[in-house]
C-alpha cells in the first residue's frame, strides 16, 4: 500500500450527479457525493430518502444507474458487484452475510480459500485468519476454527469489517453497523472505526442515530425524496439543525384531519413484556383514537403488535379488552375479541399470494361466512364489494390472484382482510411500506374514516409524516421500553417526533 | 438504452402472461386433455375397450387408489407433499379389521377407521404441533408401524378364517380378546370369514362392486369437505402459505392436524377393502400406495406446493392411472413393465409440476 494512496484528505470517491430511475420514482435524484481519505462520512435521510439505493449504485447491484463515479480519480463503471470490488469499495451491511454452520476462517476465506492441490490447506487459512483477525484486535480472542455460530453479534460485525479490510478496499461503506450492539460495544465499535480511520481509510457511515453520527463523523451528508439537502461538517451543526434538513418543509394539509370524539378506553394493556424485545409496556388506547407507536428499527414496537394481536405470546402483564381481560396466546380468540392485526411482512405473512384476492379477504373471517361446517362465501359478497369500493382496489376482478395485484393494490387487499373482521382495535404495523403515493393517500384517509366510525388504531410506523399527522397521540419506544409520550395539545411535529425515537427526554409530554 | 430496456421487459411480461395462461391451463384441466387422448388410443387398443364392463373394470381396479388419494389429497392441499404412513395404515387397519371380523363387519369397519384415526392424530400433532419434516415423520411412521406389524404377528399373515389355539397367542388385540372373553374360540369362523372376504365381492346390480361405490361416497365426501367446508377453506390458506394462516386468527396447526387425521382414515378404509380382497392380513397389502396417490393427485392438478387443486381433478388423476394401466395390459404390457412405466410417470408428472409453478412464478414446489 502506498503511503500517498492513504494520505488523508484526498478525495477518493466522486459520485458526480447520479440518479437512480425505480417504476414510479426517481429514487436518486442526480446527488454529487464525495469522499475523502481519513474520514468517516455520515450519511442520513428518512426512510426512502435513497440512501440504500445511493449505496447499491456504489456496490454494483444496479446496471441502470446515470450520472458519473469517479474511485481515486479514475472514473468508474460499477454496474456489477464484481467491478465494484475490483473498483475497491467494501460494504457492510446490516444484515450480515454469515454461513452459521461454518467456521471464522471459513467465513472469512469464503470463496477465495488457499489451496494445496485440490485440497484446502488448513494451515495456510488459518495463520491468514490470524492475520486478517489482527486488524480487529480478534487474534488471539477468537480461534479462527470455532463455529460462527458460537460468535457473539459483536464479533462477528468485527470479524465482518475484518472481512472487508482484508481485500485491501478504497472505500469502506458500513451500514448500521451498531443496531444491534449494546452502549460498551458501541465503543469498542467506535475506537475500531476510528483506527481504520486513521489509516486512512474512506469511510461511508449510515446510520439513522443522531447521537452516533456526533460521535465519530466528520462529514454528514443528507438526502430527502432522493434529493442531496446538503453536506457538512458536523463541527458546524447542531442536532436540530441535521433533523430540519432531513425532515424538511412537509406539505402540512395532505391530509385532512377531522375532529372526532374519543370516547372510552377499549384496549388496556398493562406490564406488557416478551421477553428480550418488549419490557413492562403499559398503554391506553380509546375508542375513536388513532394511537402512534414510534421508535427506531430494533426497538420492539412490530413485536408490541404482534403480541397484542396474538401472534408472539405475552410472558408477562395483561390485556384487557373494553374492561375484560382476555389471553392473547391464541390468535384465533383475540380476532374473536375485535383485535387485527395488519403485519409488516406482506409477501410473507400479509397475503397468501399464490390465492385469489377475495381467498385472501375472506381469511380471517372463514368461521364468520359459516353456517356449521359448511362455508358460504357467498354470503360475504356484500362485504367484499363495499370493501372494493371504499378502497378502490383494482383490478375490479375479485379473482385475480394476488401476486398479479400491484404493490399498493396488494396492500390494500391486506387491509380490507382485516377490515372485513370488523375489528374494535385495529393495529397497523407500517400500513403503507413500499406502496405509491396514490394508494398511500387512500389508506390514510381509510384510516381515518375508521377511526371516525369508532375503531380504534393502534399505528405503528417509521414514516414520520405519516405518523405525525395520521395520529393523536404518539408513544415512543426504545430498546423495548416505553420511554415517553407525546400529545396533540403539546404539540408534535417530525422534528420532535425523531429527536424522541432517538431517545431525547426532552421533548417528550409525558416520560415514562 | 432506456427504450430497449423497456421493450425488453414488456416482451418478458407478455411472455409470462402467455405461459401463465398456457401452465394454467394445462394444470387444470391437463387430466381431461390427457384422459381423452388415451380414450382415442385405447379405441384402438382392443374393440373391448369401450364396453361398460372394461370400464366397471378400470374404476374397480382402481377403487382402492381412488380411496387412498382422496385422502393424501388433503395433506398434499395443505403443503406437506405427502403421506408415507399410507401403506402401513392400510396394512395395521386390515390385520385390525380381521381381529375384529369375528364380531361382525361393522365392528370391524369401525376398528379400522378407529385406528385410522389414532395414526392421523399422531402424525397430526407432531407435524402440525411440533413441525417436523411431513415427509421424514411419515416414512419413520410407516416403518415403526411396520415392526409393529411383524413383530406382533412374529412375521406371519393372518388369515381370517384362521382359529387354533396359536392364533390366540399372537396378534394386536387377539390375545387381549381372548383373555377378556374365551367364548371367542367359539364363534363360527368361517361364516364370519366369509362375509369378510364377500366385501369386495359385493356387488349392485348384479355388476357394480361395492368397493367402487365406497370410493365414490369417499371422493363426494371429500369433495364437500375440501371445497364446501370452512375447514377446507382454512386449510386452502394454510396449505399456500402456513404464515399467512397462522396469522390470519386460523388455527394452522389444529388444520394440519385434520389433514392428516383424513388420510389416515382414508387409507384404513382402502385397507379393510384390500385386505378383503387379498383374503389375509399381512404388512405388504398397502406397498406403493403411498406413491401411486401422490401421481393420480398431481396428474390430476393438485400443486405439490399446496393451495391447489379439487377432488375432481383428484379423481381423474385416479381414473387415468387406471386407465393407463388398462390400456397397456391391454397391449400385453407384462406386470414388472407397467411398474417401471409408473414409476417414470411419477417422474415426468413432478418435473412438469415444478416447471409449471417455476413459470407461474411460484418456484416454491
Amino acid at each position: 500500500m502506498a503511503d500517498q494512496e492513504r494520505e488523508a484528505g484526498r478525495v477518493m470517491l466522486e459520485m458526480r450527479g447520479v440518479s437512480k430511475q425505480f417504476p414510479g420514482t426517481l429514487a436518486v435524484d442526480r446527488v454529487d457525493f464525495k469522499v475523502k481519505t481519513g474520514e468517516v462520512h455520515a450519511l442520513m435521510g428518512e426512510n426512502g430518502a435513497g440512501k440504500s439505493t445511493l449505496m447499491k449504485m456504489l456496490a454494483g447491484l444496479f446496471n441502470d444507474y446515470t450520472g458519473e463515479i469517479f474511485v481515486d480519480g479514475e472514473p468508474v463503471k460499477l454496474t456489477s458487484p464484481t467491478l465494484a470490488k475490483q473498483a475497491g469499495v467494501a460494504m457492510i451491511y446490516q444484515e450480515l452475510s454469515i454461513a452459521y454452520n461454518r467456521t471464522v476462517q471459513e467465513n472469512v476465506f469464503a470463496g477465495q480459500m488457499p489451496v494445496k492441490g485440490k485440497i484446502v490447506d488448513k494451515h495456510a487459512l488459518r495463520d491468514m485468519t490470524i492475520d486478517v483477525l489482527k486488524q480487529v484486535k480478534l487474534d488471539g480472542k477468537i480461534d479462527p476454527a470455532t463455529p460462527m455460530k458460537n460468535i457473539s453479534q459483536h464479533e462477528s460485525q468485527l470479524i465482518e469489517i475484518a472481512k472487508a479490510l482484508k481485500d485491501n478496499p478504497k472505500i469502506l461503506v458500513m451500514d448500521e453497523p451498531t443496531s444491534s450492539l449494546s452502549t460498551e460495544e458501541v465503543g469498542t465499535m467506535f475506537d475500531l472505526i476510528r483506527e481504520v480511520k486513521a489509516k486512512g481509510y474512506a469511510l461511508v457511515y449510515i446510520s439513522h442515530h443522531l447521537q452516533e453520527v456526533f460521535d465519530i463523523a466528520d462529514r454528514v451528508t443528507v438526502l430527502r425524496d432522493g434529493k442531496l439537502i446538503d453536506t457538512c461538517n458536523v463541527k458546524d451543526v447542531s442536532k436540530e439543525a441535521l433533523v430540519e434538513m432531513m425532515v424538511g418543509q412537509k406539505m402540512s394539509d395532505f391530509y385532512k384531519r377531522t375532529d372526532k370524539a374519543i370516547g372510552d378506553v377499549v384496549l388496556d394493556v398493562e406490564g406488557l413484556t416478551h421477553y428480550g424485545f418488549v419490557h413492562d409496556v403499559s398503554f391506553k388506547l380509546r375508542k375513536g383514537e388513532i394511537l402512534g407507536l414510534t421508535g427506531l428499527a430494533g426497538s420492539g414496537r412490530s413485536e408490541l403488535g404482534r403480541v397484542i394481536g396474538g401472534i408472539d405470546r405475552m410472558n408477562a402483564g395483561k390485556c384487557r379488552i373494553d374492561g375484560s381481560e382476555v389471553k392473547t396466546k391464541d390468535m384465533c380468540n383475540m380476532v374473536k375479541h375485535g383485535v387485527a392485526y395488519l403485519t409488516e411482512n406482506r409477501k410473507t405473512e400479509g397475503l397468501a399470494l399464490r390465492l385469489s384476492a377475495r381467498d385472501n379477504i375472506f381469511s380471517a373471517i372463514i368461521p364468520k361466512l359459516s353456517k356449521g361446517p359448511v362455508y358460504l362465501p357467498k354470503s360475504g359478497d356484500g362485504v367484499l364489494n363495499e370493501l372494493y369500493e371504499g378502497l378502490n382496489i383494482v383490478p375490479r376482478d375479485k379473482n385475480l390472484t394476488a401476486s398479479n395485484l400491484s404493490g399498493g393494490n396488494q396492500q390494500k387487499v391486506l387491509l380490507a382482510k382485516w377490515m372485513a373482521t370488523k375489528p374494535k382495535v385495529l393495529i397497523l404495523d407500517e400500513p403503507t411500506r413500499g406502496v405509491d403515493v396514490g394508494a398511500k393517500k387512500l389508506i390514510h384517509e381509510t384510516i381515518e374514516k375508521l377511526a371516525s366510525e369508532g375503531i380504534s388504531v393502534l399505528l405503528i410506523s417509521s414514516d414520520l409524516p405519516e405518523i405525525v399527522s395520521l395520529a393523536d397521540r404518539i408513544i415512543v419506544m426504545k430498546q423495548g421500553h416505553l420511554i415517553g409520550e407525546l400529545t396533540r395539545e403539546d404539540g408534535f411535529d417530525e422534528s420532535k417526533v425523531l429527536l424522541a425515537s432517538n431517545g431525547e427526554r426532552s421533548v417528550f409530554s409525558v416520560e415514562y | 438504452m432506456l427504450n430497449t430496456d423497456v421493450s425488453a421487459g414488456g416482451n418478458r411480461l407478455f411472455d409470462s402472461v402467455k405461459n401463465s395462461n398456457f401452465s394454467t391451463i394445462a394444470n387444470r384441466f391437463g387430466v381431461f386433455l390427457m384422459i381423452g387422448a388415451l380414450l382415442i388410443v385405447g379405441a384402438f387398443a382392443s374393440p373391448q375397450f369401450f364396453s361398460t364392463s372394461n370400464f366397471l373394470n378400470i374404476l374397480s381396479a382402481v377403487s382402492i387408489l381412488g380411496m387412498v388419494a382422496a385422502g393424501v389429497a388433503f395433506v398434499i392441499y395443505c403443503g406437506k407433499y405427502g403421506d408415507m404412513s399410507v401403506p402401513m395404515v392400510m396394512a395395521i387397519s386390515g390385520v385390525i379389521s380381521v381381529e375384529f371380523m369375528r364380531y361382525g363387519l361393522v365392528p370391524a369397519i369401525c376398528g379400522a377407521v378407529v385406528t385410522g384415526a389414532i395414526i392421523g392424530c399422531i402424525n397430526g400433532v407432531v407435524i402440525g404441533k411440533l413441525k417436523v419434516n411431513a415427509i421424514i415423520w411419515t416414512l419413520a411412521m410407516n416403518f415403526i408401524l411396520e415392526g409393529l406389524v411383524r413383530w406382533s404377528y412374529q412375521g406371519n399373515q393372518i388369515y381370517p378364517d384362521m382359529a387354533t389355539e396359536d392364533t390366540y397367542q399372537t396378534g394386536f388385540l387377539l390375545p387381549i380378546m381372548y383373555k377378556l372373553d374365551k367364548n371367542i374360540m367359539n364363534i363360527d369362523l368361517t361364516s364370519r370369514a366369509a362375509d369378510f372376504n364377500g366385501l369386495a365381492q359385493t356387488y349392485f346390480f348384479g355388476r357394480i362392486p361395492l368397493m367402487l361405490v365406497v370410493m365414490i361416497c369417499v371422493m363426494i365426501v371429500c369433495f364437500f369437505i375440501m371445497s364446501k367446508t370452512s375447514f377446507g377453506n382454512q386449510l386452502k390458506v394454510v396449505g399456500s402459505n402456513y404464515d399467512v394462516g397462522n396469522t390470519s386468527g386460523i388455527r394452522a396447526t389444529s388444520v394440519v392436524m385434520g389433514a392428516f387425521m383424513i388420510s389416515s382414515i382414508c387409507a384404513s378404509l382402502a385397507g379393510v377393502f384390500i385386505t378383503s380382497i387379498n383374503k389375509v392380513g399381512a404388512f405388504y397389502v398397502g406397498q406403493g400406495y403411498d406413491f401411486q396417490a401422490v401421481t393420480a393427485i398431481i396428474l390430476g392438478g393438485m400443486s405439490l406446493a399446496g393451495g391447489r387443486g379439487n377432488i375432481i381433478g383428484v379423481f381423474g388423476g385416479v381414473f387415468l392411472m387406471g386407465l393407463i394401466s388398462n390400456i397397456l395390459t391391454l397391449f400385453g404390457v407384462g406386470t414388472f413393465t407397467q411398474k417401471m412405466i409408473s414409476g417414470g410417470i411419477f417422474i415426468v408428472v413432478v418435473a412438469v409440476n415444478a416447471r409449471s409453478l417455476r413459470k407461474l412464478g411460484r418456484d416454491d414446489a
